[in-house]
């Protein structure tokens, strides 16, 4: 499911956030893509996350 | 950085060789340079490879190779004439463009461009001006570059030619969230506690009855490498994947560590991009801005652009129902009404950043802000 294997507790939810990016004056060009994951448990109190540009990792 | 048989590197402030936009640094070399009457093509190429990879293995950080932009620019008046080689040498000179492009994309490179300049005028047969032109064309074409005849030297404006910007502006081409617990059904939203594309109900009671139930805690319950999603979706019909049965299909893939990796991290393990036929080194097979993963548990087709598609007749394209998690293949007004993500994107300029290197890069930022993503109480998954 994603590249890191791991466990899940029940109620976990993992949600990928994908940026896809390319040159303007180039827009079919291979894209360059920014990954973050963020962990909601259903049975927490977290419902708003806050992601910042460090928070992405660039995939190559 | 020259190359005329032999090279003319421009150096850096500190006096070692490298690439530079130091205008003075590039006139005090091409004073040194010039023709000697022989061409090498094959010669010169091979050490435009050579500079090209030493400077990316000196990259201090790899990130940035992803904007970098190589940009070649091939002069000639003739055909390749080293003595005693076979005249020309077509093949050795588009196999080393070969090399040159791929060393190039296997590095991560943002952009690589192989120009063409011919210099006509100088005496030659007919017969060796027209291949010469032909060679250059195929040059370019394989260097991903422009081919361009000039008749006089002197003047030419590089810049009004061929793309010479050092800098691009990127911008948003897809913007996806994915919750990969949550399988957008036909009239509600469906729990799926391993992730692997299958909801709980589905990995219990298959629709299909020759197809086996599988543990909806485990995303391999067979633990052969192919997601129980991936053995269902990929199976011919025979149960030749079966994901209850150990096959040996991903055996050449399993590391020491007993995971099967996932070099680009799209979330397809190399195996199963294999089998799907997908780009086990990039997350975006068709270029589409979607990533692999995304489109093969959402249902759309990772290896096809099309931006045009709307398979299920419902009035919405299928990268806009993969982008607000709804289902791609069935008509669901009540999900795409009640589940459907929003996003609020906003522009917010060009804001000058300070870099790893103390240089300043202005970089345009966006706010997003994506909401209604749906989670779901899943009995939680264990890795086998």
């Amino acid at each position: 499911m994603w590249g890191e294997e791991r466990d899940l507790a029940p109620g976990d939810n993992v949600i990928r956030l994908f940026i896809a990016q390319v040159p303007e004056d180039m827009p079919d060009q291979l894209p360059v893509f920014r990954v973050a994951d963020v962990m909601i448990n259903f049975l927490g109190d977290v419902r708003t996350v806050v992601l910042y540009p460090a928070d992405f990792q660039l995939l190559e | 950085m020259l190359w005329n048989q032999s090279v003319f590197r421009t150096t850096y402030a500190d006096g070692d060789p490298g690439f530079t936009k130091d205008t003075n640094e590039i006139q005090s070399v091409l004073a040194n340079v010039n023709n000697t009457g022989t061409t090498d093509y094959v010669g010169t190429i091979d050490q435009i490879y050579r500079d090209i990879y030493r400077d990316i293995q000196n990259t201090d950080n790899h990130d940035s190779l992803v904007r970098t932009k190589y940009i070649v620019i091939f002069f000639s008046d003739g055909l390749d004439n080293v003595p005693n080689s076979d005249q020309p040498r077509v093949n050795q000179t588009i196999n080393a463009i070969e090399e040159l492009v791929d060393m190039t994309v296997e590095a991560g490179v943002g952009s690589f461009a192989f120009h063409t300049f011919f210099l006509d005028g100088i005496e030659m047969s007919e017969d060796d001006h027209d291949d010469c032109v032909e060679i250059m064309q195929e040059m370019a074409e394989t260097g991903h570059g422009q081919f361009r005849t000039f008749q006089n030297a002197g003047t030419i404006d590089f810049i009004s030619i061929v793309d010479m910007r050092l800098t691009a502006e990127y911008e948003v081409k897809y913007l996806v969230a994915y919750n990969f617990n949550v399988v957008p059904g036909v009239d509600t939203l469906l729990i799926d506690s391993d992730g692997d594309g299958l909801s709980d109900a589905e990995e219990r009671h298959p629709t299909s009855a020759t197809w086996p139930a599988t543990d909806p805690m485990l995303a391999d319950t067979d633990g052969d490498g192919l997601s129980d999603f991936c053995e269902l979706k990929l199976d011919n019909g025979n149960r030749d994947l079966d994901p209850t049965v150990f096959n040996q299909v991903c055996t050449d893939y399993l590391l020491p560590d007993g995971t099967y990796p996932d070099r680009d991290y799209d979330g397809l393990n190399d195996c199963e991009e294999y089998w799907k036929g997908t780009n086990a080194f990039h997350p975006d097979t068709d270029y589409d801005g979607i990533p692999d993963s995304v489109e093969f548990y959402a249902g759309t087709n990772p290896l096809e652009n099309n931006t045009e598609l709307d398979r299920d007749f419902d009035g919405d394209v299928d990268w806009f129902e993969v982008q607000r998690h709804t289902n791609v293949l069935a008509n669901d007004p009540k999900v795409r009404a009640r589940w459907s993500y929003n996003y609020d994107i906003v522009d917010l300029g060009i804001d000058p950043q300070m870099m790893y290197d103390g240089a300043i890069a202005n970089m345009r930022r966006y706010d997003f802000n994506i909401s209604n993503i749906s989670v779901m109480n899943g009995l939680g998954s264990y890795v086998g």
